[in-house]
């Protein structure tokens, strides 16, 4: 994946799209930022530049999906996995116990965990995605870039006779919301990919790469303020500016 | 044979079994059901089954109408998407499949007292009857009928006319802050009592906007789109979305609109930019002169706190790269910026000749009528009506809500009595100050209708089809109007007695008169009406997601111009806190903000918390923005809760600071209120809206404030 910053917005369309399409259920009113479920959470940073030169840059951050992710080594119960098909990074509800060690153990504070059994306001379970299903309290939950979405692709292309998915079938649900089309998805492994292209664009960047997670998740700006953020914990930073 | 079977063997066979069973599969496998089976109780929400179908229809959440096609199981939307390729929806729109589950629904008419926290059960044949009643005592000079119309333009909003059309003192009018409200002064100037102009913005090479939320839809533009060949330049004081996307982000201090807008026009006509002979020898272009000439770019500059650079290339940009618009917006929760700004913004396109041009200020035909032409009640403005003069106020929020401060309408009420009806499918909004809500069908179970919006340079209307059935106790709001025409003795000729009849009715005319296209959502193709053997047939293409537009008619019938809107030289009088210096200590200037996707909707899905509550992307209602510095003078850090003190009264607020806020201002998130997101919360609760009174020219979209501890 690749999220071009410089067309962000920072609407909001695709964290309300993840949430629709994943079963992300509403907050509770004690909820807040540190407890609530985003799948896909739109940090906003800024040049750190004082009125009128002040800018921002609105990052959206999900699961960067690493090549060498911290949380599966630390998991007690294997209940992450990295396919080997895919290379998404697999969250397995059924096996988590709640330790929640690999919340701990990501930099990108991108797994939430269940505090609470979801609840939806009466009658709208009716809206729910059947082909994701719904988690209960004491479970780590994260994006796997609607997995939902690539079996319905895999079927499809099965049902059709054919070994390989249609990449145009294959659309997470962040992508196709984004009004702006920030966010450009595609097998990285394919050099052909528009997305492999602009992953190897020189503006192009990774969040923390000195750690050496290898994230499949890459970031584009002509702005070099931006890339400079790179090496910086957006959600701290978010956190310091804002909130003292 | 006899077995002997001591209490040695017997433990040695519980053991053995213990063992086994331990190194057998069997321990395993109950432990992973175990955990399958706890994962399922039977209050873990399941997922709809059914069959999977799409539908399409349009949103009505918003004026804009965007096509959606809704994934559906079992006959029940779970997804909503653009149905156009290349399109998206807004996070409101896409969920706008959740709101008939809303928490706040309505189920059936409500009684709402101040301070109790639950409404009281009523019935809608009691609404009625206190209705009617209401009508009789104002009939008999107790005070006014106002219908205040959330939605302005469809068929329900002429029901409304026809229905009090019998009563002297009844009018109907827009709610405050509706998108395009600051149309009305254009109308003005270009001497009309009813809008036929639209603006023609995907034509524009430059667009001068002053607070519109071009970047959010606001006037239907598709701004990403349109990027390659549309160059922005936004006026506002705080750095919006629609500020951080434009070509250039002018911030002008609060209030001084009007002043930038004058000190452009001191540049067109300093420097020869522009062709003033349609206007020269008006009585109003004279004061007009006279106005422009106090407001040089230096002088303009210092009262905004721009460069003169600025105002200097601005001008110049509108005069050479046209064709260029200027546009008055309304903020998505600070609302207009008063009749004396907007005309002196509008006057800008008068000067640059943008009427009745490409690209500019367009004439349309306006949409056909429901009905024929039958004495309507007058239209007029909220702040047109005398305060304290009103006796019935019916909010018609059937169609969508605005924002806006509740003290503008309370203001009209008789103090000798008076009564509060709204139409709403929630209980927030509007809705939660009235005496009496009576539930509507909500958007997806009723056909909402889309009529022209504001900007659209063609007329045009698109329905928006219902995917479910209509709740039960839910009352169909023209239906209510013919209830309450026959407990008031009120005369509403015509056969339509459903808001879907009377839409009907509208069709059928369009029909009749046989011009324009229904363009399909799906591939594009336009269809012109005349093809169309009937009335019927355009209804079922409007229902499949179709939209009418009407032919271009690009030529407005001759006007006069009036480029002071009336105003003279009032028109360079500024707000005293744009021109007051020194301001009085710690006197900061609050600035609602809000965006415009969740404005136009008195509820929102309850997962848009991800956006408001979950992380700190958009902020939740009541947070109060302070720039750094502007904190330090003041002695307060980040994570305080503080007093916030206008005019109106005072409320605790959470304090974050900002670099990005213009230092002396206070930026407030107004919406969407807590009830809005889904919680329960006594209705009618002083919101933070309730801070902000609307100044002399009824705008609050900026206020005096002070910060104070505790």
């Amino acid at each position: 994946m690749v999220i071009d910053l410089d067309r962000c917005n920072g609407c909001g369309a695709c964290a309300t799209a993840c949430a629709v399409e994943n079963n992300v259920p509403p907050a509770r009113p004690s909820a807040n930022e540190r407890t609530g479920l985003t799948w896909q959470r739109v940090y906003r940073a800024s040049n750190g530049r004082q009125f009128p030169e002040n800018r921002s840059v609105y990052f959206p951050v999900s699961c960067q999906q690493c090549e060498h992710p911290p949380c599966v080594s630390v998991c007690p119960q294997n209940a992450v996995d990295v396919s080997p098909e895919t290379g998404v990074v697999s969250q397995i509800p059924v096996r988590c116990l709640g330790c929640r060690y690999c919340m701990t153990a990501c930099p990108y504070h991108a797994r939430y965990f269940n505090w609470f059994d979801p609840k939806w306001p009466d009658g709208m379970e009716t809206t729910l995605n059947p082909d994701v299903s719904v988690r209960m309290r004491g479970v780590v939950e994260k994006c796997n870039f609607c997995h939902s979405r690539w079996q319905a692709a895999k079927a499809k292309a099965a049902a059709a006779g054919k070994r390989d998915l249609d990449p145009a079938d294959y659309v997470p649900a962040c992508v196709e919301a984004c009004p702006e089309k920030a966010i450009v998805f595609g097998n990285l492994d394919d050099p052909r990919s528009g997305v492999a292209k602009s992953a190897k664009s020189a503006n192009a960047f990774r969040l923390l790469e000195k750690l050496g997670t290898e994230p499949k998740v890459f970031y584009r700006s002509d702005r070099a303020w931006v890339r400079r953020l790179a090496d910086a914990d957006v959600a701290v930073q978010e956190k310091e500016a804002t909130r003292g | 044979m006899k077995f002997n079977v001591t209490r040695r063997d017997v433990l040695r066979f519980a053991g053995g079994a213990a063992i086994g069973t331990a190194l057998s599969p069997m321990p395993w496998n109950l432990t992973d059901d175990l955990a399958i089976w706890t994962q399922n109780w039977s209050w873990i929400p399941k997922p709809p089954k059914g069959e999977r179908a799409t539908r399409t229809t349009v949103c009505a959440l918003c004026p804009a109408g965007c096509p959606v096609e809704a994934r559906c199981i079992g006959g029940l939307p779970v997804a909503l998407r653009a149905a156009n390729d290349g399109a998206a929806l807004c996070p409101l729109g896409m969920t706008g499949h959740h709101l008939p589950h809303h928490p706040n629904r309505l189920t059936g008419a409500v009684g709402i007292t101040r301070g109790e926290r639950r409404p009281a059960a009523v019935t809608t044949d009691m609404v009625v009857r206190e209705t009617a009643r209401a009508i009789r005592s104002a009939r008999a000079g107790a005070g006014s009928v106002v219908v205040l119309d959330t939605r302005p333009g469809r068929s329900g909003s002429w029901a409304w006319r026809r229905l009090l059309a019998g009563i002297d003192s009844a009018v109907v009018a827009a709610a405050p802050g509706l998108e395009g409200a600051s149309l009305a002064s254009l109308d003005t100037m270009l001497d009309a009592r009813s809008q036929s102009f639209g603006l023609d913005l995907r034509n524009a090479r430059t667009i001068l906007s002053f607070g519109a939320p071009v970047a959010e839809g606001w006037g239907q533009l598709d701004l990403a789109a349109a990027r390659e060949s549309v160059r922005l330049v936004q006026v506002e004081p705080m750095r919006s979305r629609t500020a951080e996307s434009a070509d250039r982000w002018l911030p002008a201090r609060p209030g001084t609109e009007a002043a930038v807008a004058l000190a452009i026009a001191n540049v067109l006509l300093a420097e020869g930019l522009v062709d003033t002979t349609a206007l020269s020898g008006t009585d109003e272009f004279d004061s007009y002169l006279s106005v422009i000439a106090g407001f040089s770019p230096d002088r303009a500059a210092a009262i905004a706190g721009l460069a003169p650079d600025e105002i200097f290339a601005t001008a110049r940009e509108l005069a050479s790269s046209g064709p260029s618009i200027v546009v008055a917006g309304e903020q998505p929760g600070g609302g207009p910026l008063g009749r004396p700004a907007e005309t002196a913004i509008f006057g800008l396109n008068l000067l640059l000749g943008n009427v009745d041009r490409e690209g500019g200020i367009v004439g349309r035909t306006p949409l056909p009528a429901p009905g024929d032409d039958a004495p309507l009640t007058p239209l007029a403005r909220l702040d047109e009506i005398p305060d304290h003069s009103v006796a019935l106020v019916i909010i018609d929020a059937s169609a969508g809500d605005g924002v806006y401060p509740w003290s503008l309408v309370a203001r009209k009420l008789s103090p000798k009595g008076s009564l509060v009806v709204a139409l709403s499918p929630f209980l927030s909004g509007s809705a939660a100050r009235a005496n009496f809500a009576v539930p509507t069908p909500p958007y997806l179970e009723t056909i909402h209708e889309l009529p022209t919006s504001f900007a659209e340079p063609v007329a045009s209307i698109a329905l928006s089809a219902p995917l479910l059935p209509t709740r039960s106790g839910a009352v169909d709001p023209v239906a209510f109007m013919r209830s309450i025409a026959r407990a008031a003795g009120l005369d509403l000729a015509g056969e339509w007695a459903t808001t879907e009849s009377l839409i009907r009715e509208r069709v059928a005319r369009i029909h009749r008169a046989g011009s324009g296209t229904v363009t399909s959502p799906a591939d594009g193709s336009a269809t012109l009406v005349a093809e169309l053997s009937t009335s019927d047939e355009l209804w079922d293409a409007l229902l499949a997601g179709g939209r009418w537009s009407a032919a271009p008619s690009n030529t407005m019938p001759p006007r006069t111009m009036r480029i002071t809107g009336g105003l003279g030289t009032a028109l360079g009088e500024l707000p005293t806190r744009a021109t007051a210096t020194p301001r009085p200590t710690g006197t900061l200037t609050l600035v609602p903000r809000a965006t415009r996707d969740t404005s136009a909707s008195a509820a929102v899905s309850p997962v848009l918390t991800k956006l408001y509550q979950e992380s700190g992307l958009r902020g939740s209602t009541g947070t109060a923005v302070l720039n750094p510095r502007t904190a330090a003078s003041l002695g307060f850090a980040a994570g305080r809760n503080v007093r916030l003190l206008t005019a109106a009264g005072a409320m605790r607020v959470a304090l974050m600071l900002d670099e990005g806020v213009m230092p002396g201002v206070v930026e407030i998130v107004v919406a969407p209120e807590r009830s809005a997101l889904g919680e329960k919360t006594a209705p009618g609760a002083r919101t933070v809206l309730d801070l902000l009174t609307p100044g002399n020219e009824q705008t609050w979209s900026a206020v005096d404030a002070q910060l104070l501890e505790g």
